[in-house]
């Protein structure tokens, strides 16, 4: 998972894959390093505010050097593939270095059409471009707005280029408590742990290591333009999510759909009697996303627009929500809420532009626009909206490109809602605004 | 008598073999089999190609981009970005009508489905014209005919003239003209026309080298109708013929690797 480490230890990575780059058949290089000053203006109300350590509708202004890392190093009989990030931050509090290894894995093929990979890793699932509720192999977006990998095996099968199987054994799935939040139903050790209000209904991690393996078979085909694919996640006591979906070309436009059943949902949910508690296995509880896509070039530019819907039946209803962001309230402002829970909630993955997922309630939309005009600039904006509370997140980048290989980009974050008892108006930062250059190696 | 019968049939037989191919090279292929050799003529059924696409504007050069493009005949074709640095990385999968493409640094892992209709990355060339040589899956001649054609590389040529119609919904143009040389069928020009009949494309196929065990074109020159002053030029910088390359390879699992 994410770690501060000194530059010692990213030189120590990086020390044994040039040393293996020297055997590879064949070595790709390739990332960026970033450099930006970025300025966030948190939440007017002192409580929530304070979770990140800020006055009422303060600003807090840092720099950031960033540099993102992909090697791809080929042998005759498979790869070893490395994506990291190492950011160095530099706030009002002093200076941090942060190393997020994103994914680190070799792979072996024993036949053409079989590929082994061991590691850190992820797998290509769902036909989606923001809503992926089938998806409980994948960790989401970390705070960072990374998509990190999982530690595991898994085997794919492409015995044609329309049709392949995977299966997969996750292997790190045991680092959270078994029961946790909506949308933040993963171990990433950010979750309902953290929030000492829900400590006395938070089961233990099972004992027994076999019970803290995560399997999935996902398999994919294609038919014409048709793309379809179907899978199940399995873990004991803790998921039981069979799932399917499509994608379609309709005259241009990319049509996706994708529905999932979540046979033993360990989410915590308030009761009547103010307590928290999860459903009994065997409840059913659904999710389905439905979008489209649409992207409209010409000789010098393009512009895309995507939408996409999601009904998330593990999420909270309007009043359990309100609930659960009243009892946060409450135990932040008596002290016993966590900062750490709420600074995940603050830049987690609310605001990610790629990956979006949905935290607290069950109806979101994302809307995604997307424009850009060969050799100057590209822009794009993307919007969630949790539908039930009618709170926004929105995203809106401009990148100027007058060099090869450097960008100069502008970045606003914001997120708000009618009251502040709304997902998004419960954050601790409203608005983060970064402005910086980027260059490509 | 009977060893009569048996020369008489073994005479009727070698007769019929050396008549058989005679009568079948007198015979001119059809319109879709000139297709289908114009498109070999271009690019072997499989095969691994290393081009650079330039843009330019004016005259001066707006992009450029080198690119690795890995084909197979009816199972799709795969594209990596080698340069600019900007790009580097990004993959393309093309298969039938579909198009995927996928950015190891976007940070999502994930591919994400396009339009094959679309420009490619912001060239006069569409998706399909860099990733689907193959002609004839996309359309269906409905008019031949001949000419001579001015080639700037090899003059005055008689040639083929053909006249396709798009099979579907999918393909990047609604109608296309061919230009083949009539000798080898080796296509020369290209002309591409939207739903509306416009002639909005025009595509000149030059500097034709041994390549791959073969006369090709390595230097495909796309202008646009609608913006005279801009023109994305193809050239191919290796090609090698791959009959072994595996289906998989072409997979979405594969892309993401």
């Amino acid at each position: 998972m994410r770690s501060r480490l000194p530059l010692i230890c990213i030189v120590a990575l990086l020390g044994p894959l040039t040393g293996a780059a020297l055997y590879a058949q064949e070595a790709t290089w390739l990332g960026d390093v970033q450099v930006a000053a970025q300025d966030a203006v948190s939440s007017t109300d002192p409580v929530l505010s304070s979770a990140v350590g800020m006055g009422p509708g303060t600003q807090g202004l840092a720099g950031v050097v960033q540099l993102d890392l992909h090697g791809r190093l080929s042998y005759p009989m498979g790869q070893l593939s490395v994506i990291d990030a190492a950011t160095w931050w530099q706030g009002s509090d002093g200076g941090t270095l942060q190393n997020d290894l994103q994914q680190a894995w070799v792979s072996c093929a024993p036949d053409p059409a079989l590929t082994i990979v061991v590691g850190k890793q992820r797998i290509p699932w769902g036909t989606g471009y923001a809503f992926f509720p089938g998806d409980r192999i994948n960790p989401p977006m970390n705070p960072q707005d990374r998509a990190e990998g999982f530690y595991g095996v898994s085997a794919t099968l492409a015995s044609s280029a329309s049709f392949s199987l995977a299966a997969v054994v996750r292997m790190d799935s045991a680092l959270a408590p078994i029961s946790t939040l909506p949308g933040l139903a993963y171990p990433a050790g950010d979750g309902a742990a953290s929030l000492s209000f829900l400590a006395p209904y938070v089961h233990a991690a099972p004992a027994d290591p076999w019970l803290d393996l995560r399997y999935a078979i996902y398999a994919e085909a294609f038919l014409g333009s048709l793309d379809l694919h179907a899978a199940v996640t399995w873990q004991p006591a803790r998921v039981l999510r069979p799932t399917a979906g499509f994608s379609l070309d309709v005259l241009g436009f990319i049509l996706d759909g994708s529905v999932a059943v979540e046979l033993q949902d360990r989410n915590l949910y308030p009761q009547p009697d103010g307590t928290y508690s999860s459903p009994a296995f065997g409840v059913p509880f659904p999710a389905a996303t439905a979008g489209v896509q649409r992207t409209v070039s010409w000789e010098t530019g393009s512009f895309a627009v995507t939408l996409e819907y999601l009904y998330d039946g593990t999420g909270y209803d309007p009043d359990q929500e309100a609930r659960f962001l009243g009892d946060l309230e409450t135990a932040l402002g008596a002290g016993s809420g966590s900062s750490l829970a709420a600074g995940s909630l603050a830049s987690g993955a609310w605001f990610s532009s790629g990956e979006i997922v949905p935290a607290l309630g069950r109806h979101y939309a994302a809307v995604s626009l997307g424009a850009s005009v060969s050799r100057w600039f590209a822009t794009d904006a993307a919007l969630v909206i949790n539908l039930q509370d009618l709170s926004v997140a929105v995203q809106a980048d401009l990148v100027l490109t007058p060099l090869d290989g450097i960008d100069l980009f502008i970045r606003a974050i914001g997120a708000g809602g009618p009251s502040r008892r709304t997902e998004f108006a419960s954050l601790p930062v409203t608005v983060v605004a970064t402005a910086g250059a980027t260059v490509h190696f | 008598m009977m060893h009569y019968r048996r020369a008489l049939a073994a005479l009727i037989l070698i007769t019929s073999c050396l008549v058989a191919p005679v009568s079948a090279v007198a015979q001119p292929p059809s319109a879709e089999e000139v297709l289908r050799r114009a498109e070999r003529s271009m690019f072997p059924d499989s095969f691994v190609m290393r081009a650079t696409l330039r843009t330019l504007e004016s005259g001066t050069e707006a992009s450029s981009m080198q690119m690795d493009i890995s084909y197979k005949r009816d199972v799709g074709s795969r594209i990596e970005i080698l340069s600019p640095a900007r790009s580097r990385g990004i993959r393309l999968l093309q298969k039938e009508g579909a198009l995927w493409l996928f950015n190891p640094m976007a940070g999502t892992g994930q591919a994400i489905r396009l339009s094959p209709k679309a420009a490619f990355q912001g060239s006069v060339f569409s998706n399909r014209d860099v990733g689907d040589p193959q002609y004839s899956a996309q359309y269906e001649v409905t008019e031949s005919d001949q000419e001579v054609l001015d080639h700037p590389q090899l003059g005055q040529v008689p040639v083929l003239v053909l006249v396709a119609a798009a099979r579907g919904p999918d393909a990047a143009y609604s109608r296309v003209k061919l230009f083949v040389r009539a000798s080898d069928y080796l296509l020369l020009e290209g002309e591409y026309y939207a739903k509306s009949g416009l002639l909005f494309k025009r595509q000149l196929f030059t500097d034709i080298r041994e390549l791959a065990g073969r006369q090709r074109p390595t230097t495909m020159r796309m202008v646009s109708l609608d913006q005279p002053n801009r023109e994305s030029v193809m050239s191919i910088e290796s090609l090698q013929e791959k009959p072994a390359l595996p289906d998989s390879m072409f997979s979405l699992a594969a892309l993401t690797r």
